[in-house]
């Protein structure tokens, strides 16, 4: 009987509680909805060109040495050095000496090219050119050309242009100038999606006479294009 | 004789019993009365959100908008202004997934990258909505769990959600911003009206590494916003 009356009382213990749960009055908004985020996405243009069109001077497809001034492979040579370099007009030589290649990929649609390696081959001081290529905007929200970072084989920050401008680098770490850049355009410019950028740099090679200096080496330096979302730009 | 003698007594003493009963005054009060319950009913009214507008040419060549019938004018010979990235809230319209129900709110936040203030600071991106509360009843707010859940192949890598909100009381001219902390618990009245803000963050790192992974994601957002009758609100555990 006592057992009884124990479990009349939890009953109402539990209704009870049942009771206070079912006593609140509520009214509910709900909310569903969608987020997607937009994408910063730049990716280069292939191919690359150049005012020396970028032929070997022999092997498979080579033209020999030379080739004459008219010869689009025929190299091209600064007339003065320093910003000079970049002012005076260049002389087109008679021989094809120097060359440039890329390993662009074949283009995909769709492809995103984050790097691309630009090779001079068989430099020598005075040698000029002028490369030039495009950059895509393959993300969602416009950018704007914001600096490009000149960096070492070891991604050394060499450099960095936040405007048109020259500047010449120490690639072979001897205190002296080897190769000296002047970077074009776009700085600032804004590009849509789906939209790109013309850019383009004129390199020429210097007379480097620093400590140690050998002919026969390999430089190498990369230059970073970054864009930025083209309400924060530019960047701080 | 005698028996008709007994017979006129009992007569007499029955009648004077029923005097006695006709004598006896009364009165009666008499209860009348209806009976009407309260109501605790929260009506969602009024929708917003943020458009960052593209003004091609301007001077910055951006406006961010909170108006949504606000249109920037063209700048010159420039093309017209457009829409780069928006957050908003609207009412839930027939045949969405899920069904709506009674006060649903659909919310969009599209194309989301960082949003910086003038001083710089990250700020979040807003969606919004007003209601009011219409019921008889006093109520408490009720802030249910609001998530985003990462659509299949996406991952958002740290983006956050919360609610915020501005009240403002029957009679008030202006909006109290309170905190998300605030908003919990928050006391609403017949006519005090209350503003939800949806906030979204899409954080701004130092590297292109860690912002990456929140570029180009998708996922969807759910939550419930419940007011209850004040006198049954119990606060969540802190």
């Amino acid at each position: 009987m006592k057992k009884f009356g124990l479990l009349c009382l939890a009953l109402v213990l539990a209704l009870g509680a049942l009771g206070v749960g079912y006593a609140a009055w509520t009214d509910t908004v709900y909310i569903n909805g969608t987020v997607n985020t937009g994408e910063v996405c730049m990716s280069l243009v292939c191919p690359f060109s150049y005012l020396d069109n970028g032929e070997a001077p022999d092997g498979e497809n080579g033209t020999g040495y030379l080739v004459g001034k008219t010869h689009p492979s025929a190299d091209w040579n600064a007339s003065s050095t320093g910003t000079a370099a970049f002012v005076n007009n260049p002389v087109h030589m008679e021989k094809n000496v120097g060359w440039i290649t890329t390993n662009c990929p074949e283009p995909v649609e769709g492809q995103v090219v984050e790097e691309v390696v630009i090779t001079l081959h068989n430099m020598y001081p005075c040698y000029y050119n002028h490369i030039s290529f495009g950059i895509t905007n393959c993300g969602t929200i416009p950018i704007k050309l914001d600096h490009v970072t000149f960096l070492d084989a070891e991604d050394v920050v060499l450099a960095t242009l936040t405007n048109d401008g020259y500047l010449a680098l120490d690639l072979s770490k001897n205190q002296v100038n080897d190769v000296e850049i002047y970077w074009g355009d776009n700085f600032g410019d804004q590009i849509e999606p789906g939209e790109h950028w013309d850019l383009s740099f004129w390199i020429h090679i210097m007379q480097d006479e620093g400590i140690d200096f050998t002919q026969v080496q390999d430089f190498t330096f990369k230059a970073a294009v970054t864009g930025v979302q083209w309400n924060e730009y530019p960047l701080d | 004789m005698r028996k008709i003698g007994l017979l006129a007594l009992a007569l007499v003493l029955a009648l004077g019993a029923l005097g006695v009963g006709y004598a006896a005054w009364t009165d009666t009060v008499t209860i009348e009365g209806t009976v009407n319950t309260g109501t605790v009913d929260i009506v969602v009214e009024n929708y917003s959100g943020m458009w960052m507008w593209k003004v091609p040419g301007g001077n910055p060549d951006y406006e961010l908008s909170t108006d949504p019938a606000y249109t920037p004018n063209p700048v010159g010979e420039n093309p017209r202004p457009f829409i780069v990235a928006y957050s908003s809230a609207a009412q839930t319209t027939a045949g969405a997934t899920p069904a709506p129900v009674d006060d649903s709110v659909t919310v969009t936040f599209h194309n989301l990258f960082p949003l910086t203030d003038a001083a710089g600071t990250v700020i979040p991106w807003e969606a919004d909505f007003e209601c009011h509360y219409v019921g008889s009843i006093p109520v408490k707010v009720m802030l249910e769990a609001i998530e985003i859940e990462a659509d299949k192949g996406s991952n958002f890598s740290d983006l956050t959600i919360d609610i915020s909100g501005y009240v403002k009381l029957d009679g008030a001219t202006s909006w109290t911003k309170v905190t998300p902390a605030e908003l919990e618990g928050t006391q609403l009245h017949y006519c005090d009206w209350v503003r939800f803000v949806i906030e979204i963050l899409v954080p701004q790192h130092a590297t292109e590494a860690l912002n990456e992974p929140n570029m180009g994601q998708n996922g969807t957002v759910t939550g419930q916003i419940k007011v209850i009758q004040w006198n049954e609100y119990k606060a969540p555990p802190s």
